[in-house]
């Protein structure tokens, strides 16, 4: 009896003592928090802290003005590790502008945990530029006032006031836009095929999806590269990836990605377009002329078969053809005269008329710049941050972002602009990594793009004029402007639904009643829900036109 | 005397070499493959399906990463922090295990239920980050270091090893006037050997490979470690914006896999000679 | 022995006498508190509407509202037959291998065999789950080495990165190649305590190899077995979320999605971190159920537990 007693006084003591030391640390945290959160925060190591403008630096007598300074979180691509900040182009950059830049440089991979983790303790700096704003804490935190409503002020900058209405349309939240888009091209879709292979099968660059089909028919079935029977078989011609090529509904008449369909915004896998489309895919596979393992080939995968020759074919983003520098690489080593166009092709599809077929357009834009309100205290400190992009959005500015400086960061060849291998080098250590604060330099269909164009080699200059052919006709996603509730909380998971189908369709696992009952099933789960929340914004953004 | 090995006992010994021996090339092979891939010509990796055999030597594959200069640095932080680290695990996890084995010890059980605890439940990384910020840790080899520094896992197997040392050794040391810090140093470690060998490898290993944690609590560029440069060098060749690295991605992950894992796989079998039998003294309990 | 002020016996004096004891306990406990304890306040976020914005301290009350979400998710059933699946599949057949390994290893009489195995099959903890999934992948598609062999011999191709009756067996599988020789270092050090007397004793009995396996080897590591047991179970529910993550495609999506995806889709990639805090919730309290049960049988047993 007592032996059991006393045990029964050691659990409970230890039941308790845990619970009281819960209690005191969530009470330690609570006082901890409140005062360490604001107090402690802004003058901790972290260097991503600002201070407001008129309080800061004593003004050197010299300077008629004082700099503005501003903190930022930058992304950081390539393992350079991060500009000098006392390297020629951020000192150019701070002088042009009049700023002291206080740059925390993120490496990409990390940037949206790092933001969302900086979000919720409190530690946001001046300018932030997440790549999604319209999901997770970054929605949460514009819905909650964090950041700057920047719509009203744009008419006072000039270089600034350069956004389409759709551009601007797609970057608003709840109708109000809160960050500067960085402008993307809104389409480059094509088809990448080896030039050589169809050079020698007398074929003409594809224009349509019946072109896709008997090229890669003709590569599959007349062996060019002459690899023949070494046991490996180049069975595979057209390369899909799991990403699935953007909006193949388009060519056979749906709409891009959601469609209005009898007044009802209505997703395009619901249309029978749509399923023409996965028919079509299906018909490829089942001869053959379609990578089998489609369902399981990312991007990178996808670009290392066309790279070893595995196939002639891709759908997708024209721009990928410059990743072909394995291939480059084998080639220029039986032959160092070899260049990219000699083997490799870019094209567009055109309608029966030789007009530019319509392609999905993307959103226009990847990423917004925001601004936090809680460290950009007041309007005047916010005029003098919107300042600094338009003087980069300048041409002056823009070409500074593109090209650098005259003999460090490029040379002038022939009277164009171009990069050596030094050039690069320093280009690629000093300013690639800026790119993503400008706002207008990567766009070159866009009229507000005031980049000078230098020598163009490779697939350049061809690319530029297709992107632009490409944005005339460009059809876009009818609820980019809108956000739906469900979409936000559910989409994603919901969407495996369907898009798991498709693949299984395509791959022969479940027949056509099979995916129906899938439509179905998105539908009871959440679907209709979405539908009915993107059409009443849809019918309600029509309404106030 | 000759010792009569029986008939099974000698083919039991063959089937074991035959078994471990099979389970080491398997374990060795992908390895293979992978040292193979990154020592290729990027041309003639190109050109193959798949190679079983070395077909041309070329460290092309290793020459983006050794160009890079933010490596040499990293190496150096990496370094520093795995053998810092060693020393501070090693230090928390023994002066905190070696008094939970003391059964006599009063609290000794709530002390272990709460460490327990620790175990099960867990805030997650963003009370993580705002800790680290509270306690002006950030941006400190601290906020890396600190917060894996112990753990039950690590306690508790610790106090188990600690356990099996035979009480009356303590006793009589206690009774001829030794503190407990002098029987800890004296007697209870110079027997773990094989103990604390075995956590040197796996803290090193932990702390070298700690990719995620230096990334969050870091700013400072030149304070990070190698894991963190070479997943960035990955990332950015996935990713395709920024630059475009003339290499494919599979291989370049071999390069990294590489330079990431050889300094680190020396540790063990260094560590290997302190692996034998019978120095642990006292009685085995269960 | 130092003079005692209060009653001896009593348990302040007793304490005072283990006063060392305490003093060494310092450092270690003030790191789980810190960093430990401490971040258990984010726990509360389960319960709340948690706004990343607001904080912890101000996001609205939500009750029970997330766990209902949970158990009433359509997914819930599936979810957790793949996660308890693969967790008792990785208890069963994984958990044994290392201590098999090491006790095979200390077997092999010829030491340099030994070292150099010992350093081979811990080498696959080293490669990171990225790059095993692309040597799976140069493996098993369709013109992957594997089918290259097998059409070779004119046997039909097999597809285990899209068959979904193949998907936990690769799991396990995957796991038991890349963790066992790891794990088996931390027996061999249990190995190496055994006091070397006791088999001189058992070969003076007359014992041979298996005997002195099954009476003094394993016996020896039985209590560090049952520990790491009992410390396997506290995460009884982690699967191992990279792994699983990589291996996911349209095909074996029903099979393979366990817990930890969906926590990462949903409180990663969504941000709905309220949401993801109440998964982890869940895991912990049953991942707590199961030690304190195992705990006190193993108590019951005469060994000692974790606690």
């Amino acid at each position: 009896m007592k032996a059991s007693k006393r045990k029964l006084w050691h659990v409970s003591t230890s039941m308790l003592l845990v619970l009281a030391m819960g209690l005191v640390m969530v009470l330690s945290g609570c006082g901890g928090k409140n005062n360490g959160g604001d107090s402690q925060a802004s003058q901790s190591t972290n260097p991503a802290t600002v201070e407001p403008t008129s309080g800061g630096s004593s003004p050197t007598p010299e300077q008629p003005e004082e700099k503005t300074k501003i903190s930022m979180m930058v992304v950081l691509n390539g393992s350079e590790g991060a500009p000098d900040k006392d390297g020629p182009f951020q000192t150019e950059l701070e002088k042009l502008t009049n700023t002291e830049l206080d740059i925390n440089w993120v490496p990409s991979p990390v940037y949206f945990d790092k933001l969302s983790v900086a979000i919720s303790a409190d530690k946001l700096p001046d300018i932030t530029m997440p790549t999604n704003m319209k999901e997770g804490a970054i929605l949460n935190a514009i819905r909650n006032g964090v950041f700057w409503e920047i719509g009203p002020y744009l008419k006072d900058y000039p270089n600034l006031n350069q956004f389409s209405p759709a551009v601007l349309a797609n970057a608003s939240v709840d109708g109000k836009l809160y960050g500067l888009p960085r402008l993307r091209q809104l389409s480059r879709v094509g088809v990448v095929y080896r030039k050589d292979w169809a050079d020698k099968l007398n074929l003409q660059p594809p224009a349509s999806m019946e072109d896709v089909r008997n090229m890669a028919e003709a590569f599959v079935k007349n062996d060019p590269d002459k690899t023949g029977n070494t046991g490996l078989a180049d069975t595979s011609s057209l390369l899909i990836d799991t990403a699935f090529p953007p909006s193949p509904e388009i060519y056979f008449g749906g709409p891009n990605k959601w469609g209005v369909k009898d007044g009802i915004v209505t997703p395009s896998f619901m249309y029978d377009e749509y399923f023409a489309a996965m028919k079509w895919f299906k018909d490829m596979y089942d001869h053959g002329y379609m990578n089998k393992d489609f369902a399981l080939t990312n991007a990178n995968q996808r670009m290392e078969l066309l790279n070893k020759g595995k196939a002639g074919l891709m759908l997708g983003n024209t721009s990928d053809v410059n990743k072909m520098t394995a291939l480059l690489a084998e080639k220029q080593a039986k032959d160092p005269n070899v260049k990219l166009e000699d083997f490799m092709g870019i094209s567009v599809f055109k309608d029966a008329g030789g007009n530019y077929a319509p392609t999905a357009a993307g959103d226009g834009y990847y990423g917004e710049i925001l601004i936090n309100k809680k460290t950009v205290k007041t309007e005047e400190q916010l005029r003098k941050i919107l300042a600094f992009f338009d003087k980069i959005s300048s041409e002056e500015g823009q070409n500074l972002f593109y090209w650098g400086i005259d003999g460090v960061h490029y040379e002038m060849v022939d009277g164009k602009r171009a990069r050596t291998d030094a050039t690069n080098a320093m280009y690629k250590k000093e300013i690639s990594n800026f790119l993503s604060v400008g706002v207008f330099q990567q766009d070159f269909t866009s009229a507000a793009n005031k980049v000078t164009l230098g020598a163009m080699s490779g697939f350049a200059g061809l690319e530029i004029e297709l992107h632009k052919e490409l944005a005339k006709v460009a059809i876009p996603n009818v609820t980019a402007p809108f956000l739906s509730e469900t979409y936000t909380k559910e989409g994603a998971e919901l969407s495996k639904i369907w898009q798991d189908g498709v693949f299984q369709f395509i791959m022969g696992n479940i027949d056509e009643k099979g995916w129906n009952d899938l439509k179905d099933q998105w539908l009871k789960r959440g679907g209709q829900k979405i539908i009915d929340e993107y059409t009443a914004a849809y019918n309600q953004a029509q309404s106030s036109k | 005397m000759m010792k009569q090995e029986s008939v099974l006992s000698r083919s039991f010994a063959i089937f074991n070499y035959a078994l471990l021996g099979l389970m080491a090339l398997l374990a060795i092979l992908p390895f293979y493959y992978i040292i193979l891939v990154s020592f290729t010509p990027i041309s003639v990796y190109n050109a193959n399906t798949i190679m079983l055999y070395p077909k041309g030597f070329s460290v092309e594959g290793f020459l983006h990463i050794l160009q890079s200069k933010s490596i040499p640095r990293s190496l150096l932080n990496s370094v520093w922090l795995s053998v810092s680290g060693v020393f501070l695990y090693l230090a928390l996890n023994i002066l905190t295990a070696y008094p939970l084995a003391e059964k006599s010890l009063i609290g000794r059980k709530q002390i272990q239920l709460m460490i327990t605890f620790t175990m099960i439940f867990s805030g997650g990384i963003v009370p993580l980050f705002i800790v680290v910020h509270l306690l002006g840790l950030y941006n400190s080899w601290w906020a890396v270091l600190l917060p894996g520094a112990v753990s039950a896992w690590s306690v508790i197997i610790f106090r188990s090893f600690f356990a099996t040392i035979s009480d009356e050794m303590k006793e009589s040391a206690r009774i001829d006037g030794s503190g407990e810090w002098r029987i800890l140093a004296s007697i209870v470690l110079p027997v773990c050997k094989p103990l604390i060998a075995t956590f040197v490898v796996l803290f090193s290993v932990s702390i070298w490979n700690a990719y995620f944690t230096p990334l969050l609590f870091l700013d400072d560029i030149k304070k990070w470690p190698i894991q963190v440069i070479l997943q960035q060098m990955l990332a950015t060749n996935d990713d395709g914006s920024g630059e475009i690295i003339a290499m494919p991605s599979e291989m370049l992950k071999m390069s990294v896999t590489v330079v990431a894992t050889v300094p680190i796989l020396a540790i063990y079998p260094f560590m290997q000679k302190y692996f034998t039998q019978g120095l642990m003294i006292g009685s085995v309990k269960g | 022995m130092k003079t005692i002020r209060i009653s001896p016996g009593s348990r302040i004096s007793q304490m005072y006498k283990q006063r060392s004891f305490y003093l060494m306990l310092v450092p270690g406990v003030l790191v789980f508190i810190a960093f430990k304890y401490l971040p258990m306040f984010g726990l509360i976020t389960a319960f709340q509407d948690y706004q990343p914005v607001k904080g912890v301290w101000h996001s609205n009350w939500a009750g029970i509202e997330h766990f209902t979400r949970f158990f009433t998710e359509p997914t819930f059933w599936r979810l957790t037959k793949n996660t308890f699946s693969i967790a008792i599949l990785s208890t069963v057949f994984f958990f044994p291998i290392p201590i098999m390994l090491a006790v095979l290893l200390n077997e092999i009489r010829i030491s340099s065999v030994k070292r150099i195995i010992q350093s081979f099959v811990y080498i696959p903890h080293f490669v990171s789950w990225v790059v095993v999934y692309g040597l799976l992948f140069a493996l098993f598609t369709s013109d992957g080495l594997v089918n290259l062999i097998l059409e070779h011999f004119g046997w039909r191709p097999v597809s285990p990165l899209t068959n979904p009756g193949l998907f936990k067996v690769m799991i396990i599988l995957e796991q038991i190649w890349k963790e066992s020789g790891w794990n088996s270092i931390i027996i061999l050090a249990a190995i190496t305590g055994i006091d070397p007397g006791l088999y001189q004793a058992a070969e003076v009995d007359g014992a041979g190899r298996f005997r002195k396996i099954w009476h003094v080897t394993l016996p020896g590591i039985m209590g560090t077995v049952i520990i790491l047991f009992l410390l396997r179970l506290g995460s009884f529910l982690d699967t191992g979320f990279e792994q699983i993550l990589l291996h996911l495609n349209a095909l074996n999506r029903n099979v393979g999605e366990v817990y930890d995806t969906f926590v990462y889709q949903y409180g990663v990639l969504s941000g709905q971190f309220s949401y993801a805090t109440t998964v982890g919730l869940f895991k912990s309290v049953v991942g707590l159920a199961i030690v304190m049960v195992t705990n006190r049988i193993v108590n019951r047993m005469g060994q000692e537990g974790l606690y």
